[in-house]
């Protein structure tokens, strides 16, 4: 039982995952195929080894640059910041918006001991003063802490002189970007105004 | 709106079942711990979503359950809540309820209990939650952004350390902007119903034989309205406490009789009365809002009161009402309405009359 128990202890290190759905999932991996669960394993830990910070947007890409900085086509005049890489994943998706991104890792939260520091803030200032933009949009997500990131984020750009846009709220109370379909991302995205 | 019907599951010492209740009054007998007060706590719990009592809401389920459900019927509405250790579940007429402030109008309920006196004896943050609940009863809006302003002031709080400890005061500068707009607005929201509180306490206190009861809004902000000014002004103070010192998390409500302030003289008696007088005019705001009658549910509350005074809070309810008390009152013989018993026994009831 040691290497049943190690196991559904290590799958609820997950987040979302109690003791129940580990030893669900646990069991479940005992009657798959051996190599499926290779398979499993190798995608994990080539997706974390693999996998690096873009030195310019901080997205998560085998390439550094990433493949949306390095794409020629992409609007440089433009930066999408978000606070996780599943966001850019969910923007991407409505293959309205052509410019690039920034991804926070995060949001300023002072209860969970986040403050700007903790976040790829200072690297987009410096990006920015190094390749000046036309417009920053704010795209975290608008909880108290997104709304406070991008307050915060936009009094640090707005000496630098360009516009810096807020997505508009479209989006329902409480729902995270992860969560919204893609027209009403459109719509947030056409929608959105000057901090 | 009368309440028809409820059926709990793993509620504290309740034995699970489905009650039917009448329109008028519902007395609740029964000796110490019979689960009077529970049988109150299943009916608030069910029309608001929270305990009036419990610290942890866990403690709702009972000890040999592994969660709780309530069922209500009022009126052709019907909703639920259910409650286990990981997760909370409201549905009005069967669909998930997602927000607080759309679930907690659909029953209108106002309770009077004996713990009412620590309303006015008690800290300022007893009168201030009486004060939002009544909002939040009429006003889903108020009830979201006072959730929103409760979150934005516990990370100001945590800001105020961090600024302490880095100097940096551009994070809390943010939250300033965001505990402004949704202070401001709280702000406005009490503003306007103050008045009608005003007004009715005043009303209903004269009823109840208090002279000249009068309550008035003590704000921490001049004027009700919070700005960057007031906050730069108390700038050093919040850093080195750490606490957001100023805003509608600090204010207060003041009673006065004839002029006196209630705090400083009054009679247990008369601190009763008043606590009275304010669930009273809670009800009667509730009722000329939405033009039904909340359920009132009292819990001892006429035990410590003069013949008189009982006297005039009997005569001053109306609507159904839900009575708990150990001993059936004498008054039941002159009642002009109906009334039902529903004798408390180890979290079992029997109906009678
Ligand atoms: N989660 C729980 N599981 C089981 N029993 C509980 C739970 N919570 C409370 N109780 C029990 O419920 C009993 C009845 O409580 P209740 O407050 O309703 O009594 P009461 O009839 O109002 O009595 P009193 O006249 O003293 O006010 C108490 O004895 C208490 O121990
Ligand atoms: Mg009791
Ligand atoms: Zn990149």
């Amino acid at each position: 039982m040691a290497l049943l128990n190690n196991l559904i202890e290590k799958l609820q290190w997950l987040p979302g995952i109690g003791r129940k759905t580990a030893q669900r999932l646990a069991f479940f991996l005992q009657k798959m195929e051996k190599a499926r669960v290779q398979e499993l394993a190798d995608a994990i830990v080539r997706a974390r080894t693999m996998l690096h910070e873009c030195s310019i947007c901080h997205n998560l890409s085998e390439h550094d640059p990433c493949e949306i900085c390095r794409n020629g086509k992409r609007d440089t005049d433009r930066i999408c910041v978000v606070e996780q890489p599943s966001d850019v994943m969910v923007i991407e998706r409505t293959s309205e918006y052509r410019g690039t991104y920034h991804v926070l890792h995060g949001v300023i939260s002072p209860i969970d001991n986040v403050g700007p520091d903790d976040l790829r803030i200072r690297a987009l200032i410096e990006r920015i003063k190094e390749h000046p933009v036309e417009e920053v949009i704010i795209a975290t997500n608008p909880t108290t802490e997104g709304d406070v990131t991008a307050l915060y984020i936009a009094k640090l750009l707005k000496p630098l002189g360009m516009s810096v846009t807020r997505i508009a709220r479209g989006l329902p109370m409480g729902s995270d970007l992860d969560l919204a379909d893609t027209t009403t991302l459109s719509r947030a995205l056409e929608g959105r105004r000057e901090l | 709106m009368p309440l028809i019907k409820i059926r709990y599951q793993g509620f504290r010492n309740l034995v699970d079942t489905e009650l039917l209740f009448t329109d008028d009054f519902n007395f609740i007998i029964g000796d110490n711990g019979a689960g009077k007060t529970n049988l109150l706590e299943a009916i608030y719990y069910v029309g608001l979503a929270s305990s009036f009592r419990a610290k942890e809401e866990k403690s709702l389920i009972n000890r040999n359950c592994d969660y709780l459900r309530i069922d209500a019927e009022a009126d052709g509405k019907n909703a639920a809540v259910y409650l286990d250790s990981s997760r909370k579940k409201l549905t009005l007429g069967g669909n998930d309820v997602q927000r607080l402030g759309d679930f907690i109008g659909w029953l209108g309920i106002t309770l009077l209990s004996i713990e009412d006196i620590w309303l006015i004896r008690g800290s300022p943050a007893r009168r201030r939650t009486f004060l939002d609940w009544m909002i939040a009863k009429l006003s889903p809006r108020y009830c979201s952004t006072l959730t929103e302003y409760k979150k934005i002031i516990r990370q100001r709080n945590r800001a105020l350390h961090m600024a302490n400890e880095t100097g940096d005061r551009d994070v809390l500068d943010a939250f300033d902007e965001q505990m402004i707009q949704a202070g401001n607005d709280l702000y406005a929201m009490r503003e306007e119903y103050m008045p009608r509180i005003k007004k009715h306490t005043t009303k209903s206190g004269t009823a109840l034989g208090l002279k000249k009861l009068e309550v008035s809004y003590a704000s921490s902000c001049h004027d009700m309205q919070i700005d960057r000014k007031m906050l730069e002004k108390v700038r050093m103070k919040e850093i080195l406490r750490g606490h957001s010192l100023i805003g509608p998390h600090r204010d207060d409500l003041i009673f006065t009789l004839e002029g006196r302030r209630l705090q400083d003289f009054a009679s247990e008696g008369e601190e009763r009365s008043t606590a009275i007088a304010l669930r009273l005019a809670e009800a009667e705001i509730l009722y000329t809002q939405t033009g039904t009658r909340p359920i009132m549910l009292l819990d001892e509350v006429t035990a410590e009161l003069d013949h008189e005074r009982r006297d005039a809070v009997l005569e001053l309810l109306s609507g159904q009402i839900f009575y708990a008390s150990t001993q059936l009152p004498q008054f039941i013989d002159s009642l002009p309405g109906g009334y039902q018993v529903l004798r408390a026994k180890r979290g079992a009831f029997e109906i009678s009359g």
